[in-house]
């Protein structure tokens, strides 16, 4: 399948958003819309659905897996090979605590940042429409077309939305 | 000998000690074995002579160190006679007090050392294992007795020829970088507590001492099972001279001191 | 909002500004490049040489067995404090004023604990087994103690270094996709291309990304102050006199604040005039940056003085003989050194808003105190060992030749990876500098105009 990308380029934020709002006038589906940036900005700005992330119960879960992780190796480990040392138990929660603690954490920063690159579809070096611009600064939107009708109307939208430019990716 | 299994001696350990013991509940460091190894020390008796360095020296294969690395702090003496002098010219006291590791049992060097190089065997002994030393040095900094020592050097530099040929064969050198201390002449144990077993018994009061016992010609140190309330380690330590060094500090050592009247 | 981007691309200002030092190169870089690389390089020989010869080569001695490589660890974990640590918590307080600083501080964490993560494993009497405190499944079915303070550190320092890295690594990636489209040559934008991870800057991508840097500054700080509290732990659960004590966890890390936030400002300063970036740190900053130090210097300057006169006024005899080895004794001269570096310079100093906002007041300073901090390390370590336990073993410490190399070795090795790290990535996290300025809205008052806020 060979989707046609049409990008539009941008200088400024609202002719860009007012674009997005003219494509969805001109029945464009809100997740055929992509906006790129080189900084972010509030969702609120482009007017489509919000984004969703699992992130925090991702974290959440991992943390937990770790706490638990945690505890077998620093209990289970002295339980599985019992030697006393200092008059001390053998399963000591106190010092137990503080190797759940750091494991807790260490599996929730993983976790952070395995999702985060997970859901964003990172690392991906596939060729996908971009425009250098956005390095500077430009808004630059892309929208996915089926076929060829479909992305010459959409290119008449966004010339009409005051695009610095509109160009193709195939 | 069914009575020494179960026997329990207030003056060897308090009455702490007989918690349950569980995954969860501290082990009671003399749990499961006859044998409580503990040392006497009669302070009123001791001449200071180093006869028991030597002696722990010539058996322990302790490394030997010439006058400049005593002087920099890098002699191994496992036993050391500190000696201390009261008073002033010409009214001058000298006062010895032999120290060697305490066995503790709430031994605070065994806790931190983070590859159990150093446990609690259920003999009560502080053990200590070369092997899996890798000389962090932190049972050192956290011993109050300062009795465990590091090696400096090369043990093929410690022990040219012909000193490689007094070692003793019952006991390991230590190679650099690990950490070593008193043992209770842990092989002589060893040996003797195999024989017995052999022979279906325990070990009997006195069939072995350690090597600084043995050598003491004033009977200063007695070296026994601590749950034999009959053996001359408990009988020694049934005194109201006795102390142990750092007490507060609530280690408690099996090292018992006599101290402060005539024996 | 008005923007005024340029016309073409790859002629953006902010980009061409910050992006300078990862294309263009200086004899002076290559000159402080090789500089630190021979320091490093004589470090690293004097610690395989020490490896081969054993530690009798340096000053320790019983009952010392930590000196200088431990005062060492503790100072460059202590370093590391305030990269990760105030990164995290000004941007938790959403304070817009972090942007120009956050990347170099972060960088400076992962580098610093690089370091220190070292000492450790230099101070080991066996080296060569130092796995054996992993925890891994092993043919002698043996684990690690985690009983023991050098097991938690293990542990504490793997999950900072890992979620430092992490932190500095996640929010610079749209860096290096700016760097990416400006790159020239093929090697610098394979490399680029390669870190940027194919980013794009989607509406999706910049959701997640705002949302991981949030989630991980509220993860990371927590095991920032666990850090050093652990080191302090190594101390505090020793039998050890002026060692046993509660205050030591709050007073570490706040110590590793306070040194930590004098490096930050000795790098901001080196950074700004080095890369002529004054038009992006200025003394509004460095007055910001020395605020938070002042607020550190007050406070460890609080739990010192508590300390001091708990033991002092204790007067327990094994305490007291160490505390006269400080104020009268041997250590007289690194305590009163300690204390007007940290103390009675630096407060009074960074009371002023002149000296605030002096770059080369600063650089003294910052310096100053970091002397007075390894002081502080120092003073912390060895004092105690060379007269604690019998007074027959009491001793004295002189650090040898080999610990001065092994102190030279992770200032020559943390400059030389610093300097590697300017031409791998942006050193002012543009994306953010960016933000702001898109942010940037003014509202007039009678006859004031005044930053409006207008971020979230």
């Amino acid at each position: 399948m060979s989707d046609t990308y049409v990008l539009a380029r941008y200088r400024e934020v609202d002719p860009a958003a007012a674009g997005i709002q003219r494509l969805l006038g001109a029945s464009v589906k809100p997740e055929d819309i992509d906006v790129m940036t080189g900084v972010p900005y509030p969702e609120e700005v482009w007017g489509l659905p919000e984004s969703k992330s699992n992130i925090r119960k991702v974290a959440a879960l991992f943390w937990v897996i770790g706490a638990c992780c945690g505890f077998t190796l620093a209990a289970g480990t002295a339980w599985l090979y019992p030697l006393p040392t200092g008059g001390k138990p053998i399963v000591s929660l106190p010092t137990t605590a503080v190797i759940v603690y750091e494991m807790s954490m260490l599996m929730g920063i993983f976790s952070v940042a395995a999702a985060t690159l997970i859901e964003s579809k990172l690392p991906n070096f596939k060729k996908l429409p971009y425009h250098p611009a956005v390095s500077d600064g430009h808004v630059v939107l892309s929208v996915r077309c089926m076929d060829e009708s479909q992305a010459t109307k959409v290119d008449e939208v966004l010339k009409a939305s005051n695009a610095d430019e509109v160009l193709r990716h195939v | 000998m069914a009575d020494l299994m179960t026997a329990t001696h207030e003056a060897a350990h308090g009455a702490d000690h007989g918690a349950v013991q569980g995954a969860m509940a501290a082990p009671y460091a003399g749990a499961g074995s006859p044998y409580r190894w503990g040392m006497s020390v009669d302070l009123d008796r001791c001449t200071g002579c180093g006869a028991c360095v030597v002696a722990c020296h010539a058996e322990n294969n302790l490394p030997i160190a010439g006058p400049i690395d005593t002087d920099e702090g890098r002699s191994v003496d496992w036993m050391r006679v500190e000696r201390y002098w009261e008073g002033h010219y010409p009214e001058v006291t000298a006062h010895f007090v032999p120290v060697m590791c305490q066995h503790c049992t709430n031994a605070p060097c065994e806790p931190v050392c983070p590859v159990f190089a150093t446990y609690h065997t259920p003999e009560g002994l502080n053990g200590m294992v070369y092997n899996r030393c890798i000389g962090t040095q932190y049972c050192q900094n956290n011993d109050p007795y300062n009795v465990r020592f590091f090696n400096w050097f090369e043990a093929a530099l410690n022990f040219v020829e012909p000193l490689a040929n007094q070692l003793n064969p019952d006991v390991t050198v230590r190679s650099r970088g690990v950490m070593e201390k008193c043992t209770f002449c842990v092989h002589r144990i060893r040996e003797a507590a195999a024989d017995a077993k052999a022979e279906e018994r325990l070990l009997e009061d006195g069939e072995i001492t350690t090597a600084c016992a043995q050598s003491c010609s004033a009977n200063v140190i007695t070296f026994g099972n601590l749950l034999d309330p009959h053996s001359k380690v408990s009988t020694a330590i049934a005194s109201a001279r006795r102390f142990r060094l750092l007490e507060a500090l609530g280690t408690e050592p099996v090292v018992y001191y006599l101290k402060g009247g005539q024996a | 909002m008005k923007l005024h981007p340029p016309l073409v691309h790859g002629d953006d200002k902010i980009n061409r500004d910050i992006l300078r030092p990862l294309f263009e190169t200086s004899w002076r870089w290559w000159a402080l490049f090789g500089l630190c690389l021979t320091g490093f390089g004589a470090g690293f020989v004097t610690w395989m040489w020490m490896l081969g010869a054993g530690m009798w080569v340096t000053g320790l001695h019983r009952p010392v067995m930590w000196g200088v490589f431990i005062a060492n660890f503790v100072f460059w974990v202590g370093l590391s404090h305030s990269g990760t640590l105030i990164s995290a918590i000004l941007r938790l307080a959403k304070a817009d004023w972090r942007r120009p600083i956050t990347r170099a501080a972060e960088a400076m964490t992962v580098f610093t604990v690089l370091m220190a993560a070292q000492f450790p494993l230099i101070h080991l009497g066996r080296t060569w087994f130092f796995y054996y405190i992993i925890p891994y499944v092993n043919q002698r079915e043996m684990w690690g103690n985690f009983r023991s303070p050098l097991a938690w550190d293990l542990m504490a320092i793997l999950t900072y270094l890992s979620g430092s890295l992490i932190y500095l690594y996640l929010p610079t990636v749209p860096d290096f996709a700016i760097a990416r489209d400006y790159a020239t040559t093929p090697v610098r934008k394979k490399l680029f291309t390669m870190l940027a991870l194919g980013w794009r800057g989607t509406r999706k991508e910049w959701h997640r990304m705002n949302l991981a840097i949030l989630m991980l500054a509220v993860l990371v700080l927590p095991v920032a102050v666990s850090v050093h509290t652990i080191v302090s732990w190594d101390f505090a659960m020793a039998l050890a006199p002026q060692w046993h004590t509660t205050i030591f966890g709050p007073y570490f890390v706040l110590g590793a604040i306070y040194s930590g936030m004098a490096l930050v400002v000795t790098l901001t300063v080196l950074i700004r005039w080095a890369f002529k970036w004054e038009d992006y740190i200025t003394p509004f900053h460095l007055d910001k940056l020395s605020k938070i130090m002042l607020v550190a210097a007050i406070l460890w300057t609080y739990l010192w003085c508590g300390d001091y006169l708990i033991t002092w006024y204790g007067r327990l005899p094994e305490e007291k003989v160490i505390l006269d080895i400080k104020n009268g004794g041997a250590y007289f001269w690194h305590q009163l050194t300690m204390m007007l570096a940290n103390t009675i310079v630096a407060i009074p100093m960074l009371a002023f808003k002149k000296v605030r906002t002096s770059p080369w007041a600063l650089l003294f300073l910052t310096v100053f105190i970091n002397v007075g901090m390894w002081l502080e390390r120092y003073l912390i370590a060895v004092p105690t060992l060379v007269q604690k336990g019998p007074a027959y073993t009491w001793t004295t410490y002189s650090p040898t030749w080999v610990e001065l190399m092994m102190s030279i070795y992770p200032f020559a090795g943390f400059v030389m990876l610093y300097v590697l790290f300017v031409k791998m990535a942006p050193f002012i996290s543009i994306w953010e500098i960016r933000e702001d300025r898109v942010a940037e809205a003014y509202k007039t008052m009678g006859q004031a105009k005044l930053r409006a806020i207008v971020a979230e």
